[in-house]
């Protein structure tokens, strides 16, 4: 490994870039420098890990952890915030700080899963879409554009409604509603990669189509997809929250921050924190992601920078 | 253009038909027998048997999606089982509220979105752009249903500025039917006071139902304001001597609404979806909130109608979207 390597591009030479490893350590410093410049985008990493480190320990730490199992203690129903219940308590008695607390877990995993399985469906199917063309390619982008035409949250409604109520039915309708956004993205993107030249060189070569979609197209198609994903997580937290707010997604007394902003609506104006805390935890988190996305976008993608 | 108009509504009737393919289907999948949902709890096993062979419900899948269609395109959208109307009639009566909501929001939206994504674009890197940017990953970042909550807190019973929820007082009678709209209709009566009385019940709903908006129209306008700034043309503006504001809002404004057009109509289209938590929390009667009712009552029938309706709605303002291209940028021909 030489330092003074040049490397060549693609155009000056019609070869494959070369990039030394020297490069990508440089490259690397460069993307965290620019991250780092960015305060908002440090900002929402630091809640971030924050909030990754409250889903693992939360229950550990809640000072009432039973309040998220739905224990009930009546003497000490809708309390306001103080010493020993910082955010209230709710009808059942439940110390709201520890729902909250606890309730972390289940928000981010939700909206995890959600992305995990809109990816799984999406990106394959946007690569053979891509890749092949064809009839194939027809069907499953006329697809994507019928699933497109819909709102997500009216969509995701019908879908959770005819399921039933539960989180596990709210997660199998966000995914259905979320992996066409996914595909078309992935479809754009292997379809451009498809006439480049080292992917027809490989073909040349006589790499087969699994080797040229797998080592060649979708490596490339990384970046944008992880930039999708990361300004999604926000959006998804708040839709899976919207659906258990409206009923039809996580059902009481499951600490959910949706379900508890809904729950508090009833007690509203006078026990006024029932519904305030759980929703501003919503805000947060969301807010959070949503600045470290932006920042990951802007480091990744400077040229979709808009 | 006529011909390319033309083309672009036939597509949609394909589209159409697949929106009531996924329709169909979700209602397929439901786990309720709907024929002992449409019999009622008491009725007996020949009862419910006579309901599904009236329903069709007996016939084979592809069988019953073509019925389906059929009575989609006749307009009988089926019935809801807690208003015991017609889907159509119920959609008739609820819609003008949701579109007088996303309406407001829209202007709303486009009047502060506009001018703010301008200063953050003229002021790059300095404290109104930053500005801009906090409030509008903020703006994205509210749970609208929770915002609303907090307004009603506030500025609704803390400060009694404005009523907490619904259209009109349940003293006061709509004014007289034109667009549905109670803004609308009565200033087309002249009754002023109706009009402001109105206004107030629509403020606060609309706003919370903006702020998303308002965040995408901010960030757009600014990333396409700062690239044609940068262009060649606005610098030739710049250098004939040209004022400031001439190049701003002539030269470059114009050329930058484009891709903000898009932006708008898709925005208006999202917002049409999240009515549903808006009209939740602040009792508007729009097709949002009958929806929500319905899904909570397993009555399928209106979510589907909603959900066909709002994807009409969404195709038809992609198509008006594509045609604005052409007035905004002359250079786009339709072939």
């Amino acid at each position: 490994m030489t330092l003074n390597a040049k490397p060549t591009t693609e155009s000056e030479q019609g070869l494959p870039a070369f990039k030394s490893r020297t490069d990508d350590w440089e490259n690397l410093r460069r993307q965290i420098r620019r991250f780092r410049s960015n305060r908002l985008a440090v900002l929402g990493l630091v809640i971030v890990v924050f909030l990754l480190i409250i889903a693992i320990i939360g229950p550990y730490i809640a000072p009432h952890p039973e309040a998220a199992r739905g224990a009930v203690d009546m003497g000490n129903r809708l309390q306001p915030p103080s010493s020993s219940n910082w955010f209230g308590t709710d009808d059942m008695g439940a110390d709201i700080f520890s729902r909250v607390l606890i309730g972390t877990r289940l928000s981010l995993s939700i909206a995890a899963m959600v992305l995990i399985i809109a990816v799984g469906i999406g990106v394959p199917l946007g690569a053979v879409a891509g890749y092949f063309g064809g009839k194939l390619a027809e069907v499953i982008m006329r697809l994507t554009d019928i699933f497109l035409t819909v709102p997500p949250l009216i969509l995701a409604l019908a879908i959770a409604a005819a399921l039933g109520p539960s989180i596990r039915n709210a997660m199998i309708a966000l995914a259905i509603v979320w992996w066409p956004g996914f595909c078309r993205l992935t479809q754009g993107q292997v379809l451009a990669l498809k006439q480049r030249t080292f992917v027809e060189s490989a073909a040349t070569a006589g790499a087969t189509n699994g080797r040229i979609i797998f080592r060649h197209i979708l490596p490339n198609t990384l970046t944008p997809i992880m930039v999708k994903i990361s300004m999604d997580v926000g959006f998804a937290i708040l839709t899976a929250a919207g659906l258990s707010f409206i009923g039809v997604g996580a059902q009481p007394p499951a600490p959910e921050w949706g379900a508890m902003v809904s729950l508090g609506r009833g007690y509203l104006p006078e026990w006024w924190w029932f519904s305030t805390f759980p929703g501003l935890a919503i805000f947060i988190a969301v807010f959070a992601f949503n600045m470290l996305g932006d920042g990951l976008r802007d480091v990744l993608d400077p040229r979709g920078n808009k | 253009m006529l011909q390319y108009l033309l083309r672009r509504l036939l597509l949609v009737v394909p589209t159409l038909i697949g929106l009531s393919i996924l329709t169909f289907t979700i209602s397929v999948i439901v786990p309720a027998d709907p024929a002992r949902l449409a019999a009622g709890p008491r009725a007996t096993p020949e009862m419910i048997e006579t309901v599904r062979q009236q329903h069709g419900l007996d016939q084979p899948v592809h069988i019953q999606y073509i019925t389906y269609l059929e009575n989609l395109v006749r307009g009988d959208w089926g019935t809801s089982v807690i208003s015991r109307r017609p889907v159509l009639e119920d959609l008739q009566r609820f819609f003008p509220a949701t579109l007088e909501l996303v309406l407001a929001a829209m202007l709303i939206a486009i009047c502060v979105g506009i001018p703010l994504g301008i200063l953050a674009a003229t002021n790059q890197n300095r404290w109104p752009d930053q500005l801009s940017r906090i409030v509008a990953i903020s703006f994205v970042s509210l749970p609208t249903f929770w915002f609303a909550i907090i307004l009603q807190l506030t500025v609704a019973v803390g400060l009694g500025l404005l009523p907490i929820s619904g259209r009109l007082p349940a003293a006061e009678a709509p004014p007289e039917t034109v667009t549905g709209m109670f803004t609308v209709d009565s200033l087309i009566a002249l009754d002023f006071s109706l009009f402001l009385t109105s206004l107030k019940y629509l403020i606060l709903p609309a706003f919370v139902q903006s702020v998303s908006a308002l965040a995408i129209i901010t960030r757009t306008v600014r990333g396409d304001m700062l690239e044609t700034l940068g262009q060649d043309f606005v610098r030739t503006a710049r250098a004939k001597g040209l004022h400031e504001r001439r190049v701003v809002y002539r030269h470059a404004l114009r050329n930058a609404m484009i891709p903000t057009v898009t932006m708008i109509g898709l925005s208006f289209g999202f917002a049409l979806g999240g009515s549903v938590l808006v009209e939740a929390v602040f009792d508007w009667p729009g097709i949002g909130l009958y929806a929500v009712q319905a899904a909570l009552n397993l009555d399928f029938q209106p979510i589907m109608g909603v959900t066909i309706l709002v994807g009409f709605i969404f195709m038809m303002l992609n198509l008006t979207v594509d045609l604005l291209y052409g007035v905004l940028d002359p250079r786009i021909r339709y072939s």
